[in-house]
This record gives C-alpha cells, sequence and structure tokens, in this order.
C-alpha cells in the first residue's frame, strides 16, 4: 500500500516544484517603473505605498541569519532603504555586501502609533540582526544597544508622533521582486 | 530532505550560540597614517595590499563622520579614522549548513510548497507506521510502550519549558 502511495507523492511533489519554477516573476513593463535615488524614495515614499517602483543603492547590510532583508545606501550615506526579500526572491547573498544593485520592488509602509511604542516599551531590545529601519532596530542600526539608548529613541519617536499630527509616523521599505548587481567600472 | 531538516534542525536550534550559515572572524587592524580628507580609491588599496586584499576591493564609504568601512569581497573593514584602530571581518559560507539552511528557510514558494507535501508525507508515514507491524512488534505490543515514549518525551518538554 504505502509503495504505491510513493509514486504519487513523488509526482505531486515534482508538479508543486515545477509550478513554482515556471511562476514568473514580478514582471511590470519598464517604461511603467519609476526609477528613482534612495533620496527620492524616502522623499516620495508615503504616497507610493503598494507601488511598484525601481531603487538603486549600494549594499551596506545583508542579514547573516536569515539573508531575508538587507540594506542600500545612496551618493548620501545617510539616505537608507531596508529592502525586504519576498515569494520571488526568497533570501539574499551576503557576498551583496559592497556591491550596487538596481532592485524593483513594492513600497511598504510601517506606521508606527502610540501603540507601538506602547509596546515597544516593555519589550526588551531583541539582537542586532533584527535590526532594519523601523523604530526598535534603528536604535540598534546605530549602535545603540542599551535599553536606555532605547527608551531615548521611543522618547524621541513620542515627540516626532505628537508632532506630526497625523497620529502615526510612516517607516517605508521595499518588498524585492527582483534585483540586478550593476557592474561598477574600475 | 529529512537529512536537510534535521542538520538544519541542528544548527538552528544553536544559532544563539554561533552563525548557523557563515563563520564570521574578526581581526584587529590598525591603519596609524590614514590621510585626512576623502580617501581615493588608490590610497585605500595601497593601504589594503599591506593585507593582502587590494585584490578584493570593492567599494569603500563613510557610515558616519570619523569611521571608514571597506567593502572587500567576503568581508569588510571597519576602521576609526580618528585612532586608525578597527578590525577585519570576514564572512565564509559554511559548507553544507548553509545550503541546509538555506533551504530550511524556504529560498521561494515552490520549495515551500513542496517541503510542505513532503512534511505530510512524512506525517502520513509516522501514522500509517502506527498500524504497519502486527503481532508483538505492532501497536499492540512493543509499539505500544515506543508510542507512548514518543508522546511522554515532548510533553515532558512542555512541562518543564512552557
Amino acid at each position: 500500500m504505502l509503495k504505491k502511495m510513493i509514486l504519487p507523492v513523488m509526482i505531486l511533489s515534482l508538479a508543486a516544484l515545477l509550478a513554482g519554477c515556471s511562476a514568473e516573476k514580478a514582471d511590470t513593463a519598464a517604461d511603467q517603473v519609476p526609477e528613482m535615488t534612495i533620496a527620492e524614495f524616502n522623499a516620495q515614499a508615503a504616497g507610493m505605498v503598494d507601488q511598484i517602483v525601481t531603487v538603486s543603492g549600494t549594499v551596506d547590510h545583508v542579514c547573516k541569519h536569515s539573508g531575508k532583508r538587507l540594506f542600500i545606501f545612496g551618493e548620501d550615506p545617510q539616505d537608507r532603504l531596508k529592502v525586504e526579500s519576498s515569494e520571488t526572491v526568497g533570501s539574499f547573498d551576503v557576498a551583496l555586501e559592497g556591491s550596487e544593485i538596481r532592485i524593483q520592488g513594492k513600497v511598504l509602509e510601517m506606521r508606527v502609533d502610540e501603540a507601538y511604542l506602547d509596546e515597544w516599551e516593555k519589550e526588551e531590545i531583541g539582537e542586532d540582526c533584527t535590526a532594519d529601519l523601523t523604530p526598535k532596530a534603528d536604535s540598534q542600526a546605530n549602535g545603540a544597544k542599551s535599553e536606555s539608548a532605547a527608551m531615548d529613541r521611543i522618547t524621541a519617536l513620542r515627540k516626532q508622533l505628537a508632532e506630526s499630527g497625523k497620529g502615526y509616523i510612516g517607516f517605508y521599505s521595499l518588498e524585492c521582486a527582483s534585483f540586478e548587481e550593476v557592474q561598477q567600472e574600475g | 530532505m529529512t537529512i536537510i531538516y534535521a542538520l538544519s534542525g541542528i544548527a538552528l536550534n544553536h544559532k544563539t550560540d554561533w552563525n548557523p550559515s557563515y563563520d564570521i572572524s574578526h581581526v584587529q587592524v590598525q591603519w596609524p597614517d590614514m590621510p585626512s580628507g576623502n580617501l581615493t580609491r588608490e590610497q585605500v588599496l595601497q593601504y589594503l595590499s599591506g593585507h593582502g586584499d587590494e585584490d578584493l576591493y570593492k567599494k569603500h564609504y563613510y557610515p558616519e563622520p570619523g569611521r571608514l568601512k571597506i567593502f572587500i569581497d567576503h568581508g569588510s573593514y571597519d576602521i576609526d579614522r580618528g585612532s586608525g584602530q578597527g578590525y577585519k571581518e570576514t564572512i565564509r559560507k559554511r559548507p553544507v549548513f548553509f545550503e541546509v539552511n538555506f533551504l530550511h528557510y524556504n529560498p521561494g514558494q515552490a520549495w515551500m510548497w513542496f517541503s510542505d507535501i513532503f512534511s505530510g508525507a512524512l506525517i502520513l508515514l509516522a501514522i500509517t507506521g502506527l498500524f504497519v507491524l502486527k503481532g508483538r512488534n505492532g501497536i499492540t505490543g512493543r509499539g505500544w510502550w515506543l508510542t507512548t515514549i514518543g508522546l511522554v518525551l515532548p510533553l515532558i518538554g512542555l512541562i518543564f519549558y512552557l
């Protein structure tokens, strides 16, 4: 009975694998996808949530535990952007660090409100590979792993939240649909 | 498939003790006579040649004032410009572990579905396996003891740790 089941299970598995392999990556006509620098992205992201854009930058850090996120910076190193993996790009190779890449992906927004900050105050600061450009890990990305640094960050965000007048602060990132390494001269 | 998930399971189980996919090492370095101002590519290459890394150079930049980061193949240098002290980080993939962990983390949707189907097959084998053998080696004999142990041990774990 079991021997008879092995072949159908294998065929089913192979079919699922081939179906996945034949799935096209997110493919939007190049001329319809706006291409921008990281600085332009950071300035315009609030109005482009869930849209597909193309952004180029240099990879500064790839998460070494899962490879599911990386950070790029632009001409000005202060212009930074978090990029997350997706169903089509499952993970990023650490060897990308230092490389110039062009990423096409969907704009994601994470909203930080009072409830988020209240919850954060109750949590213990995690380890550095959870670092990203969301508020909790901003303090870690800046090398400040102490609880007092996190509390300073929370205080600063509460002030920023109060000044925003919107009831939330938006943090923007890209969900990578595809990327290519840009060959640099010299 | 079972070996892939078993091996990566062991590796990931100890991820607080080591990086299961990469061997990351740090070595102290220094650049005592670092020129001031923006460094040229040639200046950085000259520095790297002292460490035998000039052929590995990718890019350099200043993450923040007073800090220099040099990207090389399979690593980077991070140097304080004021003191000239810093470290070189080298990253190497762990053979076998990197590959099995890569698969364990679901590199794509196709693999996710494939591994779900495989896991379902394992569950099917585990359940049907209870009833394959008959007699004193089956579920009414030795099998009953083995199954009970297989249930009790996880329960003990839950009682102690949950």
